[in-house]
């Protein structure tokens, strides 16, 4: 398993990659929560 | 402080709030007020444990729910680095904070971009604050959570207390609760306590400028005692406080409560405390609530109109400096704000309160030299029961430009946003100043315009819009009108940037237009013109006054343009 930065990383790629005017899923809003925990965590 | 609890809730007010501890207490604040005036309201609060855990004792007397997390809750026991188990972790407290609530409305208080995430996932029928949609872009419905969003997280132009930006977000017009006594009785030894420390190197002095306020305090002012407070962070820095050869004289009257006490025992020490003095921190926040007296010392990023503890005749001193105050991320290594504040005007502001006497700018200019307040504000804070707090400079040193606009953006919000009239005392102005205002008298005539030319335009689409064959190339050619106007707008706004606050107000609003099709975006566009033509009026008026009040003369040449010259 690659680790939890890796992983992150690769998730919000995905989400650049959804056109702007559609909707994310829950997921997605979750993983751009924990990813801006993590960067104000820093 | 108080507040009632209502067995048969009506509707649940969420607010999320998930920075320091000073603005977990500010929030608290603004809290205890809307809990008075609507004690029906179930009141959930949203915060990071490592922030708001300690205050648990005062947060359970005025919320019905506290929810609190850490990063590494969503790690779970066994510190997984699987996202998928975090993700999961995260959906887990999102339903922990829903499964006995339908929230009617969510505020996210903190301005932080996590936040707006979390806004955006926890269900509500009505949401404000910075929060996200479902397409992750900001939602900013609300004119008080767009205020906030063009204004306080964009600059230092913003003339209010955090606690009544809360509060009227809340949509409470209660004032915030005391805990303590307002009127102790005199103690024949004064318990002042000294919180030295702050959350970055730019918000506070360093440890040699403090021994030498602490000298002076407990020299000048015998019949007192000197209490240093901070947290377990704080220790090392208390220990060079303690071992400073001056302070040695005065061991017996000097205490140290650093990383020893709780935030609870912190908190009822300043009970029966007749003074508190430090940077911006929690400290402040505690002695106010209290009703306590305090010395706020403003340095490097620190708004004193925002952070001002909240109460009547709190001081906060500021360096008038141009740089002041800066950015998080600008670097400074020579710290320059610093050398504005002298102890000797905190020691002289200090005793003139302890006095008991009224703090006003004669006594200020009677216990400290013009040499050492030339440097300096000194706010006084006042509380008004309908506009909530304002801060007035006590030394009368000549107002800047960039104050008086503070100014004007007080009179101006609270008429547009509240629908409150407040009335500041008419400033002192000079040369300088009357220059800049002829010059920005010029940039709101020009926003004037084009505001008339952005209602013109969204009038023409409406039209356009209701006619039987509506012409799709017309209403193309209107719309690239609209988009000239706001560049021509962001043009002006760099000639004056004063005039941002006003001009990126009305953006955020334009940008969160209501409607679902084109007539209903067209009407908004037309309202949001006039009201953004509004506005500039009444900020024109304001200028034109202050024009009008001055015994400067001011003269128009033949190429039209306007100069000041003396009467």
């Amino acid at each position: 398993m690659n680790d939890l930065a890796t992983q992150v990383f690769v998730a919000l790629e995905e989400i650049k990659k959804i056109s702007k005017e559609q909707e994310l899923s829950i997921k997605d809003l979750e993983v751009l929560f924990l990813a801006s925990l993590l960067e104000e965590e820093v | 402080m108080n507040a009632v609890k209502n067995p048969a809730p009506q509707h649940t007010f969420a607010l999320i709030q998930l920075t320091r501890i000073g603005d977990v207490l500010q929030t608290l604040q603004a809290a205890s007020a809307f809990k008075y005036q609507y004690p029906h309201v179930k009141l959930i609060l949203i915060a990071r444990r490592q922030f708001s855990e300690g205050l648990n004792f005062l947060l359970r007397q005025v919320f019905d729910e506290i929810h609190t997390f850490n990063l590494k809750d969503f790690y779970g026991t066994d510190n997984t680095q699987d996202l998928n188990t975090i993700i999961k972790n995260i959906d887990a407290f999102v339903t922990d904070v829903t499964k006995n609530n339908n929230i009617d409305v969510l505020i996210n208080l903190s301005f932080s971009k996590s936040s707006s995430y979390l806004a955006g996932l926890i269900p509500a029928r009505h949401k404000m604050g910075l929060v996200r949609d479902r397409t992750g872009e900001f939602a900013i419905k609300d004119q008080w959570s767009q205020y906030v969003y063009s204004t306080v997280m964009a600059g230092p132009n913003n003339p209010f207390n955090l606690v009544d930006i809360f509060r009227k977000m809340m949509g409470t017009t209660q004032i915030p609760l005391i805990f303590g006594d307002e009127n102790k009785p005199s103690k024949a030894t004064k318990k002042i306590i000294i919180h030295p420390f702050a959350s970055s190197k730019k918000k506070r002095w360093g440890i040699t400028k403090w021994s030498e306020v602490i000298y002076q305090l407990l020299k000048t002012i015998p019949q007192s005692d000197v209490h240093i407070m901070g947290g377990p962070g704080d220790q090392d820095e208390a220990k060079s406080l303690e071992s400073s050869p001056i302070l040695g004289q005065f061991k017996n009257r000097l205490h140290f409560r650093v990383g020893t006490y709780t935030l609870e025992e912190s908190f009822y020490h300043f009970s029966d405390a007749d003074l508190f003095l430090g940077h911006d921190s929690m400290g402040g926040h505690m002695a106010a609530i209290h009703a306590v007296p305090s010395i706020t010392l403003s340095l490097g990023t620190v708004r004193p109109h925002e952070t001002t503890p909240y109460g009547q005749n709190n001081y906060n001193i500021a360096p008038r400096i141009k740089c002041y105050p800066c950015f998080p991320d600008e670097k400074c290594d020579l710290l320059p704000c610093h050398t504005n504040i002298s102890y000797q005007a905190v020691v002289g502001l200090a005793q003139n309160i302890l006095e008991g006497e009224t703090v006003d700018h004669k006594s200020l200019t009677q216990k400290i030299s013009s040499f050492h307040l030339d440097s300096i504000h000194v706010y006084q804070s006042q509380i008004d029961p309908v506009n909530g707090l304002s801060l007035y400079d006590l030394t009368k040193n000549p107002m800047g430009i960039n104050e008086l606009f503070k100014n004007f953006y007080q009179v101006l919000w609270s008429f547009i946003i509240a629908e409150q009239e407040v009335k500041l005392p008419r400033p002192e102005l000079n040369k300088e100043l009357l220059s800049h205002l002829v010059s920005y008298q010029n940039g709101l005539a020009q926003l004037y315009e084009l505001n008339n030319f952005g209602m013109k335009y969204s009038q023409y689409i409406m039209d356009e819009t209701k006619a039987n064959s509506p012409r799709i190339n017309l209403i193309r050619e209107y719309s690239t009108k609209l988009t000239e106007i706001d560049q021509l707008t962001k043009v002006l706004k760099n000639q004056s940037p004063l005039l941002a606050p006003l001009i990126d107000f009305y953006f955020v609003a334009k940008a969160n237009l209501k409607g679902n099709n084109i007539v209903e975006l067209a009407e908004s566009s037309y309202v949001k013109f006039f009201e953004f033509n509004n506005a500039t009026q009444v900020m024109a008026e304001l200028v034109q006054g202050c024009l009008n009040s001055s015994q400067a003369k001011l003269l128009k040449n033949n190429t039209g343009k306007t100069t000041v010259v003396d009467n």
